[in-house]
């Protein structure tokens, strides 16, 4: 049940997939995320820091934020983290072999955000949280809370690699009663820059974000996010709306959170 | 915007290399007893650094949770038994707590099993517990096991994961979204992580941690596993509830410095410490204490040292700052929850606990560290500080009820 209705500004948006998705009548044009010093193992970090540049482009022109960079957060949301460095450090033990000093510090997620902090001068609260079955609702509704703790605006990013072998296994034993997300067949990151806004209720038209089309079950745990960001792609484009409504924050009961797409006048 | 409801601590339970439960942190924690020993839950032999605060059986037992043999319980059920804990001393119904939030990087047990099992010639991978492995499953077997409202989250954001639960709680609390929820972490001694860190180098070499000691070499690691139970003011008032202590403030914040080393001057710490206090509308002279991450690494002392001169003025040499972690280790993902609970045990008390191993004053380091044992003093208010790579960091100011 809705029971309460908030609007923030989503300034901008992207996604990377870099091996791209042909499903239905879904494109993704494939990315190579590129390289990032000192993270040379896994795809996490470097999909973690291509997303934000292609986000923030628009923004900041690839410039540090300013002083607004101190009521900026950073919450990055995913179902399994980094499971290639995990795994890769523990066949290595496993096995007998000399663990790479460099598993260490990539192997744990508030440090490629404190690259991204750095490179943009983010300094408000950062935090990485994991949760089961689709991250939409929960992850939004944790936006939503550090923009009311006082922030201006908080970077949301979702990621998650493709679920093979020891993630596969243990995702097999996720299906039990609980929130359920498909396995992901694909290595992806989408980002959302959402600001505070001045309330105007219902001056605009809000396309309402679907459920995910069963066609983005490859995105696993991601397809939550990733249809609200093909729903603004295609509002965006259409011109059609002034905004996206999405229902968040299921567990402590259900509510609407609607996107401008566009400063209100 | 909902009227702000005062968030309050109305149980809690502890699990440390000391044991079980409250008298164990006294006994150890609170006595400046370190807890370091030779690790003997698995094999040392291939590290150089062999020593961390593991829980050995001398201590009060975590119920339904055995260290016999190798591989350590699960942090599942330590959580559980945790948690147990704070919904008992609370006397609060598991149908009136909205959830549990959990502090933490996954079970690493499982992942080692699995790939294990394969290095020694199995055809097929030993899956024990291995959904245990999967971070955003934690909260839920937890949550599922006690039976508490739907709400589910595990964070994941290092030595600072089981402060930003508490934080999140808190938030979601005084915001009126929910009356009762638990919050936590945890970290158990396991190979995994032990060797990334002995890979790294950045054990202690000579087996001790010492906080703001000239000397000092770097952290070891420690058991550590704490949940909160979390309440509005209102809600522990209208059950009639003992009330421990108050959440008054809390604060997060990013360095925006360096993928692994600290803010020279502190930047960070500052901003989340003085988050804290502007959430509690308190000034800096309303601190008695501050509980500081206090890792024993050169760049981390100072980095605190430096942050708290920038919040604190003048009145920052004469504030009693100290270190648990030379007694209990680095717990990890569990620092947060083991320090809150430390934290609100000095307030209700009155015991400062010591900064232990301290041998040698550094002449860059000039703040009370509080090294020559407990002391004992009434303390209204006090701040404990977490850091994590990538310069995140967090402040939780407590208020005794």
């Amino acid at each position: 049940m809705i029971d309460t209705r908030t609007e923030r500004l989503l300034v901008s948006e992207a996604l990377v997939v870099p091996s791209g998705v042909t499903a239905g009548a879904l494109t993704v044009e494939p990315v190579e995320p590129g390289r990032v010093p000192g993270f040379v193992e896994s795809a996490f970090s470097p999909l973690i820091k291509s997303v934000i540049d292609r986000c923030l482009a628009g923004v900041t022109g690839g410039e540090a934020f300013g002083d607004e960079g101190a009521r900026t957060g950073l919450v990055l949301a995913t179902l399994y983290g980094d499971t290639v460095t995990a795994d890769l450090g523990s066949k290595l033990l496993t096995s007998g072999r000399v663990a790479n000093p460099l598993l260490f510090y990539q192997s744990v997620p508030t440090t490629i955000l404190g690259v991204v902090a750095r490179d943009y001068a983010i300094t408000g609260p950062t935090t990485c949280v994991a949760l089961r079955g689709d991250l939409r609702g929960e992850a939004l509704d944790l936006v939503d809370t550090i923009l009311d703790d006082g922030m201006d605006q908080v970077l949301l990013l979702g990621v998650d690699l493709a679920t093979e072998t020891r993630p596969l296994d243990a995702h097999a034993q996720l299906q039990d009663g609980g929130p359920q997300a498909g396995a992901a067949r694909v290595d992806a990151a989408v980002a959302f820059l959402i600001r505070r806004a001045d309330p105007t209720p219902g001056t605009a038209r809000a396309a309402v974000t679907p459920d995910a089309d069963a066609h983005l079950s490859d995105f696993g745990s991601l397809a939550g996010l990733v249809q609200l960001y093909l729903t603004v792609r295609a509002e965006r484009a259409a011109a059609a709306a002034g905004a996206v409504a999405v229902n968040v924050g299921s567990a402590l009961g259900e509510r609407e959170l609607r996107l401008l797409l566009r400063e209100p006048s | 915007m909902t009227e702000s409801q005062r968030v309050v601590v109305t149980g809690f339970g502890v699990f440390t290399a000391f044991g079980f439960g409250e008298k164990a942190l006294l006994d150890g924690v609170f006595s400046g007893r370190p807890a370091f020993r030779e690790v003997d839950r698995f094999d040392i032999s291939p590290f150089r650094c062999k020593s961390a605060a593991v829980y050995d059986g001398s201590g009060p037992e975590i119920p339904e949770v055995s260290f016999a043999g190798d591989p350590p319980p699960r942090q599942h059920d330590a959580l559980v038994a945790c948690s147990r804990a704070a919904i008992d001393m609370a006397g609060i119904a598991e149908s009136k707590i909205s959830g549990v939030l959990v502090g933490s990087q996954g079970d690493y047990r499982p992942i080692t099993r699995y790939w294990g099992s394969l290095a020694d010639g199995a055809d097929t991978p030993d899956t024990a517990f291995l959904k245990d492995s999967v971070p955003g499953q934690l909260s839920h077997g937890v949550g599922d096991a006690l039976g508490v409202g739907p709400l589910r989250m595990t964070f994941l954001n290092a030595c600072v994961a089981s402060a930003d639960s508490i934080i999140h709680a808190s938030r979601l609390i005084s915001r009126g979204r929910a009356d009762a929820l638990l919050a936590g972490g945890s970290y158990l001694v396991e190979r995994e992580l032990f060797a990334k860190f002995d890979s790294a180098r950045a054990f202690a070499k000579d087996g001790h941690v010492r906080p703001f000691s000239k000397d000092r070499t770097g952290l070891l690691l420690g058991d550590g596993v704490a949940c909160l139970m979390l309440e509005s003011e209102a809600s522990a008032a209208a059950r009639g509830a003992n009330v421990l202590a108050r959440i008054a403030g809390w604060g997060i914040s990013s360095d925006a410095y360096h993928a692994s080393r600290p803010h020279p001057e502190g930047r960070g710490t500052a901003t989340a410490m003085e988050s804290a206090l502007r959430v509690a509308g308190l000034g800096p002279d309303a601190v008695d204490y501050v509980n500081v991450h206090g890792t024993g690494t050169a760049s981390n002392d100072t980095s605190e040292t430096a942050a708290l001169r920038r919040v604190f003025g003048d009145r920052a040499a004469h504030l009693p700052v100290s270190s648990t972690k030379s007694t209990t280790g680095h717990t990890l993902e569990g620092a947060g929850a083991v320090e809150a609970v430390i934290t609100l045990l000095a307030l209700t008390h009155g015991i400062v606990p010591p900064t232990a191993n301290f041998t040698t004053p550094d002449p860059a380091l000039d703040l009370d560290y509080v090294t020559d044992g407990p002391r004992r003093q009434s303390l209204r208010r006090a701040i404990s500080t977490n850091s994590a790579f990538g310069g995140a960091n967090t402040a939780l100011l407590l208020e005794r009820a």
